[in-house]
C-alpha cells in the first residue's frame, strides 16, 4: 500500500511535467530540451535565493520562476525562431541538438558561478513532518506536492477549456493556417505557451528542489518522465488526460519498486518509452495490425492535392 | 452590385463614383527560384463575384495565398479599397476586411462548432457584435445551430464546409477569398453551397473571389471569370459570355 | 612527454567515435543519441570478459566489438520505420537502457563498475606506457578510417548519402534500405564499441557513467562542428575538443574542477552557435585538401553557383524524330505496343475514402499514356500503388509476365517499372552526376563486402557506370552540370536530372508524376522532346498531367479517372468530345 502512495505522489508530479513539456512539443512542435533548464533555473535559484541571499521563500520562488520564464522565451525567440527560419525541414534536429547544448551550457554555467564547490542545496519551507495515516507514512510536504501539483494541472485545463487565450491556444495547435486567417499572432502564442510551461515546471522544480535537493542538472532525470508521460498520454490530449496517465506511471514504477531492486527501478520509464516506440515502429510497418483510435481531423482526401 | 460599366472588350469597369475593391497589378511569385505567378493582373468591384479557373498546378492557389499575404511576391501589388497591403503580416488581413478560406484544413477539428465560430472572431472586442454575428451564421445556415456543440471534426465535409465560411463571415470581411470551396463535396451540396455564396454576395454586399476546378456550376453563380494557365491569365470575361462557349477544353 | 601521449590517447579514442557517428549522422542522415552508450556496451563486454572470465585482451577486445555490432544491427530495426523525432527518442531510451544495466547487474559492478582491468597485451607486449598504447590506439583508428573512408566513398556512401538527403526517392531508383540501415547501424556501433573498448582498458576501469548521454552528446558537437558529411572534419572536431580540457588547464590556467565545468559550457555553447550559425559544421561535405587545392588554382570555374533561372545555355531540341535514343537505355527499340503493365482491379481504401475503387489499366511499350482526371481523383495514388509505395487492398499488377503486387519497392524498380515524382525529390547535397550514378543498377560497389574485396572489379564497374550516368545526362543536356549539387539547380533542370535519375534504373515502365509541372514553355518543349525521344526507343511511358494542352501533344492514349476508376479511354480527341467527361472535368450545369 505504501508503495501505491508513494507510487501516486511521484506520478502527479510527473503529470504535471507532462503537461508542461507536452504543452510546448504539441502546440509548437519543438522538441525544447532546454525545458530541462529551465526546470534547473526555477529549482536551484530559488533554494540558491533563499540559502546564500537571504530572500525570503515566497519572494524566491516567484522571482526564480519568473527568470525560468524570461530564459524560456528568449530561448524561442533568440535560437528555436533563427534556426527555424534557417533549416526549414531539418530544423527539428536543429533544435533538438541546439536545445541541449544550451541546457548543458546553461547547467554548468550555473555551477561555474555559483562556485564547483557547492553542493546540492537543500531548502525548507513547507513542514516536511511525517504523517502516518491507515498504515502509510507521508510527510506534509507531499500533500502539499499533490495539492499543488493537480491544481496547476486543472488550472492549466480550465485555462485552455474556458478562457479564450485557451481557446487560441488550442487554436494555434489545431490548425495554425486558419489561426493565421482568422488574426491570431502565432509567434506571440508560442511565447505565451514557453511562458505557461515554465510557469508549470518551475512549480515542480521549486517543489523538487524541497523535497529532495536542487542542483543545476536536476533538469536531467524530470525530462524523461516528462516526455514519456507527454507521449504516452498522446500529444494535445487534455492536461486531465496527461495528468492522469502520469500518475498511472508513477503507480507502475511504485509497484515495480516492490518488486525491483534500486538499481533496476528506473528501467521501467525507459521501458515504458522503448515500448511505446517499438509499438510506434511496429505501427508504420504494418498498419492493418492495430485498431488505433484515430484523433478528429478534417475531410480526409484521397489522392494529393497539387496546390500551386 | 455598384453601378459598373462594362468596358471595350466586354470586361466590367467600374463607374467613376467607385474603386475596385480589389486590384492586383502584375503579381509574380516564386516558391523558391521556381516562377509559379507569372505577372497576373485581376480585380474585383465591390458586390462582385469572381472566379478564378485553371489547371491544376496552374498557380491559382498561390495568387490567392499571395493577396492574402501567406507569401510574399517578387513583384506586383495587391491594393484593397485603395490602399496597398501588399506587405501587411497575414494575420491583420482580417482586420482591414479580408478572409481566406483555404481548400483543406480549413476549420479547427478538435474545437466545437461554437468555438469555431467565437475563433472566427478572434479579433472583435465588442461582445455584442460577436453575438449578433453567430447569431446571423446560425440563420444563414441552420444546420450549423443544431450541432454548436459538436466537435468539428466529427462533421461531414459539407457541414465543415459550411462552418468554414461561417467562421469566415464571423471576421465581418468585405472581401472573401475561397479556395476550391466544392472540393470533396457532392455535386447537390455544391449547388447549395454556391447559392449560398451568391445570396451572401447579394444579402451582404460581399465581394468574392473564388477558385474553382468545377467550371460549370460555378459559372452559374460569378459575376466574371478568369482563366489561368502557367501562371499567367489568359482570359477575363464576363460570366453570360462564358456561359456561352462551346467548350472550354481549349483553355486547360 | 607521457603527458602529451596521454592526451592522445584520448583524442584518438575520440577519433574513432566521431568518425563512425559521422559515418551515421553525417552521411546517412540518421540521428543517434546512443552512440557513446554502444561504447559502454563494447567496454563493458569486453571488460567483463577480460575480468570475470579471464580472456585475453584482444579476443575481449574484439567479442566487445562484436557485440556492439549486433546491438547496432537490432536497433536499426525499430529505426527503419521511425521518423527523426522518434529515432532521437529510441537511440535516447537505449542509452538509458544501457546505462541502467550496466549498473544494475551485479556482475557488472554496479554505479562503480569494474576496475582492475588487467593491462593489455598485444602479441607479447605490454601496453603500459601511454606512448604503448597510443601506437595500439592509432592502428585501431587507422584501421577505422581505412574502413569508413571507402565505405563513404564508394557506390554503397553514395546510396548512404541518398537516404540521408531522401529516403523515398532511394528506395524508389532500387535500393533496398534495410539493408543499408542495418549495416550502416551496425558498423558504426561496432566501432564505437571499439573506441569504448578502448577507453575502459586504458583508464583499467569502467563505469556507467562514463559512457551518459553527455558525451553522445559531446560527439555529436565534435560531429557537428567539424562537418558532417566529411570525416577530416570529425578529426578536426573530435582533437579540438578534446584538447580543450588541458587547453583551458594548461593555458588559461583554471584549476581542474572548474575546467570540466567551464569545458562543458563551452562545448554546449558551442553546439548550440552552431546549428544557429553553421549547421553544416566547418569542413563542408566534399571538401578535402585536394580540392582545396585545385579550388585554388582554378579560381574561375565555381562548383556551387547557382544556375539560371530558365535553361537558356542548351537549345531545346526541336520535337525531333531524328535522334535515336541512347544505346544504354537497354530496351531494344520496339514499337509493336505490346502491353508490358497491367493492372486489373486494384482498390486502396483509406478509412473512407476510396483511393482506388476497382482501377484497371494497361500500358504498353512505345506508347505515351496519360491519365487525367479532376484533382482528388486518386492518380498519384495509382502510381504509389504500382510501385507498392502504398499495399493494395484488392488487385492485381503485372509487370511483364510477373505478378508484382506483392514485391517491396525497390525491388519493382530494379525489375523494370520506376517513377518520378511530383516534388521532384532530388538528392540536394550531391552532385547532378551522383544523382544518376545512385540509379545504376548491378554495381558490386553498392555491397559492402564487394568495396573491400575486389576494391578492382568496384572501381572497373563505377567507371562505366560513370560513363552510362554521363550518357543519360547528355540525353536530358545536363552533361555541363555533372559536378553542381543538385539543390543548386533551377528547378526545371532538377526535373530533368530526375528523368535522368529515372532512366538510369533502365526500366521499362516510365511513371512520371506531372512532368510539366512548374516549368516555364522553353523547358516543357524539352521534356516533350525527352519523352517523345523516349517512345521512340521503346519505352513505356506513362504520365499524370492536368496540363490538357501538354497531354494533347505527347499522349498516344489517355485514361480518364474519376473517384478511384477508370472511367474512359481513348486519345484527348475522343474523351473531349464525351458529355460526360466533360461533366466530371468542369462540373455540371
Amino acid at each position: 500500500m505504501q508503495y501505491l502512495v508513494n507510487g501516486i505522489i511521484n506520478g502527479s508530479v510527473y503529470g504535471l511535467l507532462g503537461v508542461s513539456f507536452g504543452l510546448v512539443l504539441a502546440v509548437t512542435g519543438r522538441f525544447h530540451f532546454a525545458w530541462a533548464a529551465a526546470y534547473a533555473i526555477a529549482g536551484f535559484f530559488t533554494a540558491w535565493l533563499v540559502n546564500h541571499d537571504g530572500v525570503p521563500a515566497v519572494p524566491a520562488i516567484l522571482i526564480a520562476i519568473f527568470a525560468a520564464v524570461i530564459f524560456n522565451c528568449l530561448t524561442e525567440v533568440l535560437i528555436y525562431r533563427a534556426i527555424a527560419a534557417r533549416m526549414g525541414a531539418q530544423a527539428l534536429v536543429g533544435i533538438f541538438v541546439a536545445s541541449f547544448g544550451l541546457t548543458i551550457a546553461v547547467s554548468n554555467l550555473m555551477v561555474w558561478v555559483t562556485g564547483v564547490a557547492n553542493g546540492p542545496e537543500t531548502f525548507t519551507w513547507i513542514s516536511t513532518r511525517t504523517l502516518h495515516v491507515g498504515g502509510v507514512t507521508f510527510i506534509y510536504l507531499d500533500v502539499v506536492v499533490v495539492a499543488s501539483v493537480w491544481a496547476c494541472g486543472i488550472g492549466t485545463w480550465a485555462l485552455l477549456r474556458g478562457s479564450s487565450l485557451g481557446r487560441r491556444i488550442r487554436a494555434v495547435e489545431s490548425n495554425p493556417g486558419m489561426s493565421e486567417v482568422v488574426g491570431i499572432n502565432i509567434e506571440r502564442t508560442y511565447l505565451v505557451v514557453f511562458a505557461i510551461s515554465a510557469l508549470l515546471g518551475g512549480v515542480a522544480a521549486v517543489l523538487s528542489a524541497m523535497k529532495y535537493a536542487a542542483t543545476p542538472s536536476m533538469g536531467l532525470t524530470p525530462i524523461f518522465y516528462a516526455f514519456v508521460v507527454a507521449f504516452a498520454a498522446g500529444l494535445g490530449r487534455s492536461p486531465l488526460r496527461i495528468m492522469i496517465v502520469g500518475t498511472a506511471v508513477g503507480l507502475v514504477e511504485g509497484i515495480a519498486a516492490r518488486v525491483l531492486s534500486v538499481p533496476w527501478q528506473p528501467i521501467v520509464v525507459f521501458g515504458i518509452l522503448l515500448i511505446y516506440l517499438i509499438l510506434k515502429a511496429a505501427y508504420s510497418w504494418r498498419p492493418n495490425l492495430f485498431q488505433l483510435r484515430r484523433r478528429v481531423r478534417g475531410p480526409a482526401r484521397a489522392g494529393t492535392s497539387n496546390r500551386v | 452590385m455598384g453601378a459598373h460599366e462594362f468596358g471595350e472588350m466586354g470586361q466590367i469597369v467600374p463607374s467613376m463614383s467607385e474603386s475596385w475593391l480589389l486590384d492586383v497589378m502584375e503579381l509574380k511569385v516564386n516558391y523558391g527560384r521556381r516562377p509559379v505567378v507569372l505577372g497576373v493582373s485581376l480585380r474585383v468591384a465591390p458586390g462582385e463575384v469572381v472566379a478564378i479557373f485553371g489547371h491544376n498546378g496552374a498557380g491559382k492557389t498561390t495568387i490567392l495565398n499571395t493577396i492574402f499575404g501567406r507569401i510574399k511576391p517578387i513583384g506586383g501589388i495587391v491594393l484593397f479599397e485603395g490602399r496597398d497591403v501588399t506587405s501587411i503580416a497575414c494575420t491583420d488581413h482580417a482586420r482591414i476586411g479580408m478572409t481566406l478560406i483555404p481548400a483543406e484544413h480549413f476549420v479547427f477539428a478538435e474545437m466545437t462548432v461554437l468555438d469555431n465560430l467565437k475563433l472566427g472572431a478572434y479579433r472583435e472586442r465588442s461582445s455584442s457584435t460577436v453575438d449578433h454575428r453567430i447569431a446571423q451564421v446560425y440563420e444563414i445556415f441552420p444546420t450549423l445551430s443544431k450541432c454548436t456543440g459538436q466537435l468539428a471534426g466529427t462533421m461531414s465535409g459539407g457541414q465543415q464546409r459550411m462552418l468554414s465560411i461561417g467562421i469566415a463571415l464571423m471576421t465581418g470581411p468585405r472581401l472573401l477569398l475561397l479556395d476550391e470551396p466544392s472540393l470533396g463535396l457532392s455535386p447537390v451540396l455544391v449547388e447549395q453551397m454556391m447559392a449560398a455564396i451568391r445570396r451572401l454576395a447579394e444579402e451582404q454586399s460581399l465581394s468574392v473571389l473564388l477558385v474553382e476546378q468545377n467550371v460549370i456550376q460555378t459559372l452559374g453563380v460569378v459575376d466574371r471569370a478568369y482563366f489561368i494557365r502557367s501562371g499567367r491569365v489568359i482570359l477575363d470575361q464576363r460570366a453570360e459570355e462564358l456561359r456561352a462557349r462551346e467548350s472550354y477544353w481549349e483553355l486547360f | 612527454m607521457q603527458q602529451v601521449f596521454n592526451q592522445g590517447n584520448i583524442v584518438v579514442i575520440y577519433v574513432i567515435y566521431a568518425i563512425s557517428l559521422n559515418v551515421l549522422l553525417g552521411y546517412t542522415g540518421q540521428f543517434s543519441v546512443a552512440h557513446a552508450a554502444f561504447g559502454g556496451v563494447g567496454g563493458y563486454v569486453a571488460a567483463y570478459l577480460a575480468t570475470a572470465q579471464g580472456w585475453g585482451f584482444l579476443p575481449a577486445l574484439l567479442a566487445g566489438i562484436v557485440a556492439t555490432g549486433i546491438l547496432g544491427s537490432l536497433v536499426a530495426l525499430p529505426a527503419l520505420y521511425l521518423d527523426v523525432r522518434f529515432l532521437i527518442l529510441l537511440t535516447l531510451a537505449v542509452s538509458t537502457a544501457v546505462g541502467i544495466v550496466a549498473g544494475a547487474i551485479p556482475a557488472l559492478g554496479g554505479q562503480t563498475g569494474l576496475s582492475s582491468l588487467p593491462i593489455p597485451r598485444v602479441f607479447g607486449e605490454s601496453l603500459v606506457q601511454p606512448s604503448q598504447f597510443f601506437v595500439f590506439a592509432l592502428i585501431v583508428a587507422l584501421i577505422v578510417l581505412l574502413i569508413c573512408w571507402p565505405m563513404v566513398h564508394s557506390p554503397f556512401g553514395r546510396v548512404l548519402r541518398g537516404l540521408r538527403d531522401d529516403e523515398l526517392a532511394t528506395r524508389g531508383v532500387g535500393n533496398n534500405i534495410v539493408y543499408y540501415k542495418v549495416a550502416v547501424f551496425g558498423i558504426t556501433a561496432a566501432m564505437a564499441g571499439a573506441a569504448g573498448a578502448l577507453l575502459a582498458f586504458y583508464d583499467s576501469a569502467i563505469q556507467p557513467s562514463s559512457y551518459g548521454l553527455s558525451y553522445s552528446f559531446l560527439i555529436i558537437a565534435m560531429v557537428v562542428i567539424g562537418g558532417t558529411g566529411n570525416l577530416f572534419g570529425s578529426i578536426l572536431g573530435a582533437t579540438a575538443l578534446v584538447l580543450l580540457n588541458p587547453f583551458l588547464q594548461g593555458v588559461v590556467n583554471l584549476n581542474p574542477d572548474t575546467v570540466q565545468v567551464v569545458s562543458l559550457f563551452i562545448y554546449g555553447s558551442l553546439i548550440a552557435i552552431f546549428m544557429l550559425v553553421l549547421p553544416e559544421g566547418l569542413l563542408r561535405e566534399g571538401w578535402t585538401l585536394a580540392r582545396l587545392v585545385t579550388n585554388l588554382r582554378i579560381r574561375r570555374r565555381s562548383v556551387y553557383k547557382e544556375g539560371p533561372d530558365d535553361i537558356q545555355t542548351v537549345p531545346a531540341p526541336a520535337n525531333t524524330r531524328a535522334i535515336p535514343a541512347p544505346a544504354n537505355n537497354g530496351v531494344v527499340a520496339n514499337t509493336d505496343g505490346r502491353i508490358v503493365l497491367e493492372a486489373s482491379g486494384l482498390k486502396k481504401y483509406f478509412g473512407g475514402i476510396r483511393a482506388a475503387d476497382g482501377l484497371s489499366l494497361r500500358l504498353r511499350s512505345g506508347e505515351v499514356t496519360a491519365i487525367i482526371g479532376p484533382n482528388g481523383a486518386g492518380k498519384t495514388t495509382v502510381f504509389n500503388l504500382l510501385t507498392r509505395v502504398l499495399p493494395l487492398d484488392e488487385g492485381n499488377v503485372r509487370l511483364g509476365n510477373q505478378i508484382v503486387s506483392n514485391w517491396t519497392p525497390h525491388r519493382i524498380a530494379i525489375s523494370g517499372m520506376s517513377r518520378s515524382y511530383q516534388d521532384v525529390r532530388v538528392f540536394g547535397r550531391m552532385s547532378a552526376l551522383d544523382n544518376v550514378m545512385i540509379a545504376i543498377p548491378e554495381q558490386p560497389g553498392k555491397h559492402l563486402l564487394n568495396v573491400f574485396l575486389h576494391p578492382w572489379r568496384v572501381r572497373r564497374v563505377e567507371r562505366e557506370a560513370r560513363e552510362r550516368a554521363m550518357a543519360h545526362l547528355q540525353f536530358v543536356g545536363l552533361e555541363g552540370k555533372a559536378e553542381t549539387s543538385a539543390a543548386s539547380l533551377p528547378f526545371g533542370e532538377q526535373k530533368l536530372l530526375a528523368l535522368a535519375r529515372l532512366l538510369a534504373t533502365e526500366a521499362e515502365v516510365l511513371l512520371l508524376d506531372e512532368p510539366a509541372s512548374g516549368m516555364d514553355s522553353n523547358s516543357v518543349e524539352r521534356m516533350l522532346g525527352l519523352i517523345a525521344r523516349l517512345r521512340e526507343g521503346g519505352k513505356c511511358v506513362c504520365i499524370i498531367e492536368h496540363n490538357l494542352h501538354v497531354v494533347e501533344r505527347i499522349a498516344d492514349r489517355v485514361y480518364f479517372m474519376e473517384a478511384g476508376r477508370i472511367t474512359a479511354e481513348g486519345t484527348v480527341g475522343e474523351l473531349m468530345n464525351q458529355e460526360r467527361l466533360v461533366e466530371a472535368y468542369f462540373g455540371s450545369a
